[in-house]
């Protein structure tokens, strides 16, 4: 599993877990580090942060709600099957979400860390997998690589492949040309593509 | 990389499932083993319950059990225990899961950089707390009080610990409130002036009724509890009557539909009481042993009302009058609705007035299954520990005010030498205009959207472009958070304390706390808090609100003995078992016929109308001029309360857009044909909007239903609507009601 990836999966946690113009300025400008794009000396940041805001954050409606259950439900409700599939995974790796339910578990960027949590023990290698014994980071916590490898697995090529690519869609139909979330949506959509292909399939035995 | 077209992988690991040993052995690529799972099946255990109460503004104010699982609200529906809910709720109130996990919902303070720019910019509960605590001291310091600072909130939440956001206002000082209801002040006015309070029937006794006149109300989209009342009344034989000037769906329940012209209901009551009259079919002695004034109001109906005069006005033909008359003085109990909708026009108290004559004088009043149904208040006798604060000591506020009054108002205000300054909310643009020393600086609103729901939309845009701040509390972003500089995130009935009773039925309910709240919202007590303890850090002793309070422990506090023993509890936590009922002496309101009038009988004549500036009888007052073409009706939807639930993705599915309803005859002359693009436009301004015909509106009335549509779609009836004021309501509420259906325009096709 490459590590080449994990500056880019960073910066885009952190890019759409911004709260402020600083902290997208920040973000962004790994993003473009990592993707090799250049970011125009003249952006304004503040502008930046209200259209981030009106896609991912209010308080008008979203044009693109950064949560797997607004795409991947019959119709457009948060903390449905995919915010609790993402808990579930998140738990598997003996984390969770801090004040679950308080955010939903399918954020983008909580998404996106649990990937980086499965590529960075897939990096670490077999010295740091243990086997699926029973341990105390509760029941059904997956510690083994091939354990993890087919979470990765399922968690890129299931949850996220169901509602990256609408999202990214909708990211890039309202967001400003040339400007930085759309840069980001490229950057995403550039990583999920390479991850996927990456990926293999998870073991169906 | 492969996908894996089958859930197979899914299973494996979310389920945790092992895959069935004899499945392995099979040649299988796509079908995965399906065993029956103990999930499909519906079992109460798996679930977490909780108790809700719906806290619109509804007459209904259902009781909800909630199903949380993994922390999360599942489903919901009507509580099995209140025979009024009977474990149904309404198609807004099943979408309530929809409103807590809306991906609209506001979910942070944020800060608007240029009002109605959509440039917004999230900002800490500290920050947003720290701008709007200096901007208050900045006011107390330029003005020497906080006038400059107003409140609207209306009835956006009626949970009881809500009245702390009054709470808030007082506790940091003398402000400005806009004060009455655009609701149903006019009637209660009339209730007050006939009877002496407004105190209804519980309407689950509408089923003894051997007659049910529904006057100006709509039941089946806007109290759908109440109609299997009026449907088992009608299968025991009682005769149903709508009278409305649109065919809606309750009219088409009814035996009887009259489409009389908008606000001729007075003199069709009065006609009707005149020719009960004429037929000896008064009660004789109700209004000589309990009512004060009959002979006069006799002898008014005798010289100035006839039959043919009644028709004439309202256009239902005489012989029809007669009928529903006699039928009604004969009929043993007969009982009339007065919907709120009627009163709403220019002599809608005076129309009150003679449907409550109507009603009395066939002996109606006091008895089960009978009554003048409007409204009552009699089980809201909490504590309004949230509502009653102390200003800070040295507060400044108005001089020679009676301070706020409304029909929620039980703070029963000491006699003080400064108040808060009171507007009419019915004028909220033109209060705010007209403001002076000191003009209003600020304005804070909760529990409200005034966008939607006041008057003259052009005016109250350019009232708000004069304010310094504006800071709005709400669920979603609405055309008054794009009109604020800046939105705080509040809680939705899942996510805090309170309890809830209705001004119809006589149920009480708690609302517990169902889930965590989500993102960074609020309850507005909590919001209280938060402002007193920047208040406090900023400017010691500047507010009185208490900083550090547990929503649980408020709740608890508006309970007292009183309630307990009106409705039989030990404790508020027996509420956690399911929603209980007052213990009725009766269910007929005044069925010992002790009448709260200074008199102590029924008023046909009431001194206190007169000396209001009204007449003294419940006499024919003409209404409102007609300044346009067409009258302009703007009732309530189906699909919201008000503007509430309407942006709701449930909702849009089938209110996908709005509509101007008009007669095809009117539209013919026009030139317009169904589904054009129409412009409606009068004095106030206009409003595009796609046309359908029907039937089920009169000749010359223009119906649009009131409220917001949501996303991409400006449509605002408040552009259409002036702020002319109805005839009564200051009595008893602060300020008169509002002309809501006294409204006219024109239209053409565009």
């Amino acid at each position: 599993m490459s590590e080449h990836s994990f500056p880019v999966i960073e910066a885009l946690r952190d890019f759409f877990a911004a709260t402020d113009a600083a902290a997208l300025k920040e973000a962004a400008c790994r993003i473009a580090k990592s993707v090799g794009a250049e970011i125009p000396a003249h952006t304004d940041w503040t502008a930046a942060e209200y259209e981030f805001n009106r896609l991912f954050v209010g308080p008008a409606a979203l044009q693109a709600p950064p949560f797997a259950s607004a795409w991947t439900e019959s119709d457009r409700a948060l903390m449905g099957k995919a915010a609790l599939e993402a808990r579930e995974t998140y738990h598997r790796l003996g984390l969770a979400v801090s004040g679950e339910g308080i955010i939903p578990d399918d954020h983008l960027a909580y998404e996106l860390e649990a990937v980086l949590a499965m590529k960075s023990v897939l990096a670490a290698g077999g010295g740091a997998a243990e086997a699926d014994a029973p341990t105390n980071d509760g029941p059904g916590t997956v510690r083994s690589e091939a354990g993890i490898a087919d979470l990765h697995a399922w968690f890129v090529g299931e949850h996220l492949a169901r509602w990256l690519p609408p999202f990214v869609e909708a990211v890039r139909a309202h967001a400003s040309a040339g400007g930085v979330v759309a840069m980001a949506a490229d950057a995403l959509a550039e990583w999920f593509e390479s991850e996927c292909n990456a990926t293999t399939a998870p073991r169906r035995d | 990389m492969s996908h894996t077209p089958s859930g197979l992988s899914r299973r494996q690991f979310l389920k945790g499932l092992s895959v069935a040993g004899a499945a392995s052995l099979l040649p299988l690529r796509l079908l995965m083993p399906y065993t029956a799972q103990a999930s499909t099946a519906f079992s109460a255990k798996d679930f977490q319950t909780f108790r809700n109460a719906c806290p619109r503004n509804c007459y209904d104010t259902c009781s909800i059990k909630t199903y949380v699982k993994d922390g999360v609200v599942q489903f919901i529906e009507g509580a099995q225990e209140s025979t009024f809910t009977a474990g149904g709720l309404c198609v807004k109130g099943y979408a309530y899961p929809r409103r807590v996990y809306s991906p609209d919902r506001i979910k942070y303070p944020m800060v608007q950089d240029g009002r109605r720019t959509g440039n917004w910019r999230r900002v800490s509960w500290d920050e947003a707390m720290d701008r709007i605590a200096k901007k208050i001291l900045e006011i107390k310091e330029k003005d020497g009080s906080l006038l400059g600072m107003g409140l609207t909130k209306y009835s956006g939440n009626f949970g009881i610990t809500n009245y702390g956001v009054e709470g808030m206002m007082s506790s940091l000082g003398y402000t400005t409130r806009f004060v009455g209801t655009p609701c149903w002040p006019a009637g209660i006015d009339a209730q007050n002036y006939d009877l002496g309070d407004m105190w209804c029937n519980d309407p689950e006794d509408m089923v003894k009724a051997r007659y049910v006149i529904i006057w100006g109300a709509n039941p089946a989209w806007c109290s759908v509890h109440s109609m299997k009342y009026v449907m088992e009344a009608k299968r025991r034989g009682a005769k149903v009557v709508v009278i409305d000037p649109v065919f809606t769906q309750t009219a088409a329940k009814a035996d009887v539909f009259w489409q009389p012209e908008t606000s001729s209901d007075g003199a069709l009551a009065l006609g009707m009481a005149r020719h009960i009259l004429d037929k000896g079919l008064v009660d004789l002695d109700f209004v000589n042993n309990a009512a004060l004034g009959y002979e006069e109001f006799a002898a008014y109906l005798r010289e100035n009302v006839t039959v043919e005069w009644a028709s004439k006005v309202s256009g239902i033909p005489a012989d029809q009058i007669r009928e529903v008359a006699e039928e009604f003085a004969t009929a043993d109990p007969a009982t009339i609705w007065i919907g709120y909708g009627m009163q709403r026009h220019t002599n809608g108290g005076a129309s009150v007035r003679a449907i409550d004559a109507l009603v009395a004088m066939t002996g109606n009043v006091g008895k089960e299954g009978g009554g003048a149904r409007y409204g009552h208040l009699r089980t809201w006798g909490f504590n309004y520990h949230a509502l009653i604060q102390k200003q800070p000591e040295g507060s400044v506020g108005f001089v020679g005010g009676g301070g706020p009054k409304g029909e929620f108002d039980f703070s029963k205000g000491e006699a003080a030498s400064y108040t808060d300054r009171t507007f009419n909310i019915n004028k909220t643009a033109q209060g705010i205009l007209d403001a002076k020393d000191p003009v209003l600086r600020m304005l804070w609103v909760s529990c409200k959207n005034p966008f939607a729901q006041d008057f003259d939309r052009p005016k109250l845009e350019k009232a708000f472009d004069s304010l310094e701040m504006v800071v709005t509390v709400d669920q979603f972003f609405n055309e008054t958070v794009a009109n604020s500089d800046i939105v705080l995130p509040v809680t939705t009935l899942f996510e805090e304390w309170t309890v809830n009773v209705s001004y119809w039925h006589y149920w009480l309910g708690i609302n517990e706390q169902a889930i965590t709240p989500m993102y960074e919202t609020k309850s507005n007590i909590e919001i209280a808090s938060l402002l007193s303890k920047k208040m406090n850090a900023l400017a010691p002793g500047s507010c009185t609100f208490p900083q550090d309070i547990d929503t649980k422990d408020w709740l608890e506090k508006e309970f007292n003995q009183g309630i307990y023993d009106y409705f039989g509890i030990k404790h508020w936590t027996d509420l956690k078992n399911g929603p209980v009922k007052a213990k009725l002496a009766s269910t007929a309101s005044w069925h010992d016929r002790k009448f709260a009038t200074p008199s102590g009988k029924y008023e046909f004549r009431s001194d206190i109308c007169q000396k209001n500036g009204h007449e003294a009888l419940p006499k024919y007052k003409e209404g409102r001029k007609p300044y346009d073409e067409f009258r302009l009706l703007t009732p309530h939807t189906k699909f919201g309360l008000h503007s509430q639930f309407i942006n709701l993705d449930w909702m849009h599915e089938y209110n996908k857009e709005p509509y101007l309803y008009m007669h095809p005859d009117d539209a013919s002359e026009k030139g317009i044909a169904d589904l054009d693009m129409v412009r409606v436009f009068n004095k106030v301004g206009e409003q595009r909007v796609k046309v359908k015909l029907t039937r089920n509106v009169a000749r010359k009335s223009l119906l649009i239903y009131e409220a917001w549509f949501g996303r991409g779609n400006s449509f605002n009836v408040q552009n259409l609507v002036d702020d002319e004021s109805a005839d009564m309501g200051a009595y008893k509420t602060g300020a008169p009601g509002v002309a809501i259906h006294d409204q006219f325009a024109n239209v053409e096709r565009v």
